[in-house]
């Protein structure tokens, strides 16, 4: 029996490759959805990073130490670090919030799922008489996708 | 002459088999694009919830670190008597200009507003349009003991923005 | 009018039943007048039963006129659609092999009833076709077995064994399971012990019994004697020849079972054994989208927040990747870093030998690093080591081509060696790299100090045209004369 136009094995072969072309297609929108993903943990890493230099203008020169890499997690983080106690709407010291799962369980979840620490690289230049330098390099790490991720921050804090 | 009654069976030009099968094609290949589309649907619509939320904590921190950044002195939230951290949902400060100027957050309406309180008598005068939209949270921390550094704390939509202003005149 | 119709009738009737052909009949003469002078457009879509029908259509066209063929295809397909009378068969028994074969033959391709009605209706009236024909009968469509048996008559005596030997030869070509059985079947038949007389189908019986338009009352009447003793013998007939012919064929409980089961499910065999290929593909196609679903979940779900932390949560990795520049950041990178800043600070006091010691100490750990080596020849420059200036250099150019300013420091270094060639070399790749003003002032100035006056002036003016907001001037290194005068 003689079919006029294309066979039925044609279209469906026809078809099979259209679907095939669907899987790259869907992994470059993909990316692009990555990179989206990307640039909020770049942002909350760049705005950790700027809340630590503002920290280091206020805080007494001497404070300003090494902190070695792993480095310290914004969440459950040790008191009197950058990020502990992170909240006080109540007037004493007893209101404090801390980033935990029971405080703040959103925030703190974000932040253990990239493991978000901040290490201090400090290199101190005296050149008497009481000059100093101090060369802090701020380091904000997290992972993402299996990458350990890094964002650096360098400023300079005079002793007087 | 009886092929050319067989032609006649011809006529329609497909067959139940052929429709069958090709429907049966057709609902797999709609299978398979209406649960990409449909993914792709829920995956581009958080995309873009992540992309406004950023868009929205940057550039309403930018306007509050900017007038913050050159305040005389800040009013409220100030550390409390104890030297522990203050936070409030709002922070009002004395402007560059020597205006009192305030900025809080509406839980119920989800905004950041800003308003200008008179130094005498007078009522607050609030800006007509918010700083910012759809913010789930929002605190300003009174950080250190020099009341310099007022710390910021926004959630939109899940993303999170920090920020600390160091007053640069005070 | 009315009265014209009923004459028509009365005349028709009494043509039926008269012998002969019909032409030759005495009351055709008549009849033709009739429609002719009378009728010439009535009941054209009001006849009281397909017999009278064809009688007008015989009546009014003449033999082999188009018009004729397609009126009486008309009528005969639509004389399928119910239980066939007698006086209907013995209409189409007057009509020439020509008309039937154009009219009633296709009808035999039909799937629904009018098919079985079509091939009861042949063998019926003893129409005999072409041997070649009945593969193509046989493969057009599901064939019930009362139809095959009807199909038999169909085959002249003479031809049987023709027949079953086309059909043998077709079953050979056949890749059709369903359609070789068919053949067999009907070869079978054939060879089988016949039935005396053509099995109205089943469908028929059932229509009969039903839905069937019958024909006018007035017909009924005047033919009673035969068609109702013909359909009641056929269907009692029926049932019982076609269960004594072939063993074959289940016994079913109603004629509604038998026609719909076995085509049903032979209709999907045939589906699954013409289409192996295409299920083939089908299956493909499946698990392709089963595959594109688990990726584009995973897609989906690797970018979903999990509160889980990474498994190297708190453990020092072997490097990170800078966030901005995507570079591969160890350990040691930071440490030749904290060097190099420690070194800058140092800078700021001009403090060149200290900060030499820290570039240093940065370039031990990663020799590669650019500006550790710039930073190291800008030290080495003041402090008068023109060779390790160059040297230091000159390795930072080697790494980074483009590197601002390495050249105009070499060029310095050069020029302090009082190496003019080498100087002028770098102070042009400098130059190159960017149109810096503040370089090309200080080129100019050098060639004017080494006697090149006219390129001197040459490259202050070209670039007082490109920067005409500033002012580039020639200054004149003074010489050791004016050194000594400036002294005292």
């Amino acid at each position: 029996m003689k079919k006029s136009g294309m066979s039925l094995l044609e279209i469906v072969i026809s078809i099979s490759i259209a679907v095939v072309i669907f899987i790259p297609a869907m992994n470059m929108f993909s990316t692009t959805g990555q990179a989206v993903f990307k640039t909020r943990n770049f942002s909350f890493a760049n705005s950790a990073a700027r809340r630590i230099s503002q920290r280091l203008m206020a805080m007494p020169y001497e404070d300003i130490v090494e902190v070695p890499l792993p480095g310290i997690a914004l969440f459950d983080a040790p008191a009197e670090s950058f990020f502990a106690p992170f909240l006080n709407t109540s007037g004493t010291n007893s209101g404090a919030k801390n980033i935990t799962q029971a405080d703040m369980p959103e925030f703190y979840s974000y932040l253990v799922q990239h493991d978000f620490r901040y290490s201090l690289s400090v290199s101190n230049v005296s050149f008497g008489d009481g000059d100093e330098i101090k060369s802090v390099g701020i380091l904000i790490t997290w992972s993402e996708n299996n990458k350990n991720m890094m964002y650096r921050l360098y400023v300079y804090v005079p002793s007087l | 002459m009886y092929r050319h009654y067989k032609r006649k069976s011809d006529r329609f030009g497909v067959t139940l088999v052929e429709i069958i099968v090709a429907s049966a094609i057709l609902a797999f290949i709609g299978g398979i694009v209406g649960h990409w589309f449909f993914l792709q649907r829920e995956y581009q619509g958080r995309i873009f919830a992540i992309s406004d939320a950023q868009q929205t904590i940057r550039q309403a921190s930018w306007r509050m670190m900017q007038e913050l950044r050159t305040a005389r002195s800040v009013l409220f939230p100030r550390i409390n008597a104890d030297k522990s951290i203050r936070s409030d949902s709002k922070v009002v400060f004395k402007s560059f200009a020597g205006d009192v100027i305030c900025y809080y957050y509406l839980a119920s309406e989800k905004e950041i507003r800003r308003c200008k309180i008179p130094n005498g008598p007078g009522v607050p005068t609030a800006d007509s349009e918010p700083v910012a939209r759809n913010v789930d949270q929002l605190a300003f921390t009174a950080s250190d003991e020099g009341n310099r550094i007022i710390d910021i704390f926004m959630e939109v939509k899940g993303t999170f923005g920090l920020e600390s202003v160091y007053l640069i005149n005070e | 009018m009315q009265k014209t119709e009923q004459k028509f009738y009365e005349l028709a009737d009494s043509l039926l039943r008269e012998s002969g052909l019909l032409a030759n009949r005495p009351s055709w003469i008549n009849l033709r007048q009739l429609v002719h002078e009378f009728l010439p457009d009535l009941l054209d879509t009001d006849c009281r039963s397909h017999t009278y029908a064809i009688l007008l259509v015989l009546l009014r066209n003449p033999e082999k006129s188009p018009e004729r063929a397609k009126k009486l295809a008309a009528i005969i397909e639509s004389a399928c659609k119910s239980s066939p009378d007698e006086l209907f068969i013995d209409m189409l028994r007057q009509l020439a092999p020509d008309d039937l074969t154009s009219t009633l033959l296709p009808q035999i391709y039909c799937t629904d009833s009018r098919g079985s009605i079509a091939v009861y209706l042949a063998a019926k009236i003893g129409l005999h076709v072409e041997p070649d024909a009945f593969q193509y009968f046989l493969t057009a469509r599901t064939w019930q077995q009362t139809d095959l048996i009807n199909l038999a008559f169909l085959v002249r005596p003479s031809e049987q064994l023709k027949v079953s030997t086309i059909l043998e030869q077709a079953a050979a070509n056949e890749s059709s399971a369903i359609n070789r059985e068919i053949f067999t079947e009907f070869r079978h038949i054939l060879f089988g012990e016949p039935p005396q007389q053509p099995l109205l189908p089943d469908i028929a019986i059932a229509a009969s019994s039903g839905t069937v338009i019958t024909p006018a009352p007035t017909i009924n009447e005047d033919v009673s004697e035969d068609p109702p003793e013909v359909n009641t013998t056929a269907r009692k007939g029926s049932s019982h020849r076609a269960q004594a012919f072939s063993s074959r064929v289940a016994p079913t409980t109603d004629a509604k079972g038998k026609k719909d089961s076995p085509g049903f499910s032979a209709s999907i065999l045939k589906i699954i054994e013409t289409n192996q290929s295409a299920l083939l593909v089908l299956f493909v196609i499946t698990t392709i989208f089963l595959v594109a679903t688990g990726l584009s979940k995973w897609f989906v779900s690797d970018s979903a927040e999990s509160v889980t932390p990474p498994a190297n949560a708190g453990k020092l990795p072997s490097h990170w990747t800078d966030s901005a520049t995507r570079e591969k950041i160890t350990e040691r990178y930071l440490a030749a870093d904290k060097d190099y800043r420690m070194g800058e600070l140092y800078l700021t006091r001009d403090r060149f030998s200290e900060a030499l010691i820290l570039f240093e100490d940065a370039l031990s750990i990663r020799p590669d690093h650019t500006l550790a080596l710039y930073r190291a020849g800008y030290c080495r420059l003041h402090i008068k080591d023109y060779a390790g200036a160059r040297t230091a250099l000159e390795k930072a150019l080697k790494i980074d081509p483009t590197l601002r300013y390495a050249n105009l420091l070499l060029a310095r270094a050069a020029a302090a060696q009082l190496d003019n060639k080498g100087a002028e070399s770098h102070f042009n790749r400098e130059l190159e790299l960017a149109k810096d003003p503040v370089v090309a002032e200080e080129f100019a100035n050098f060639l004017h100090n080494t006697g090149k006056e006219v390129e001197a002036e040459s490259l202050i003016n070209k670039y007082q045209a490109l920067y005409p907001d500033r002012i580039l001037i020639l200054t004149r290194k003074p010489d050791k004369s004016e050194k000594e005068e400036q002294r005292q």
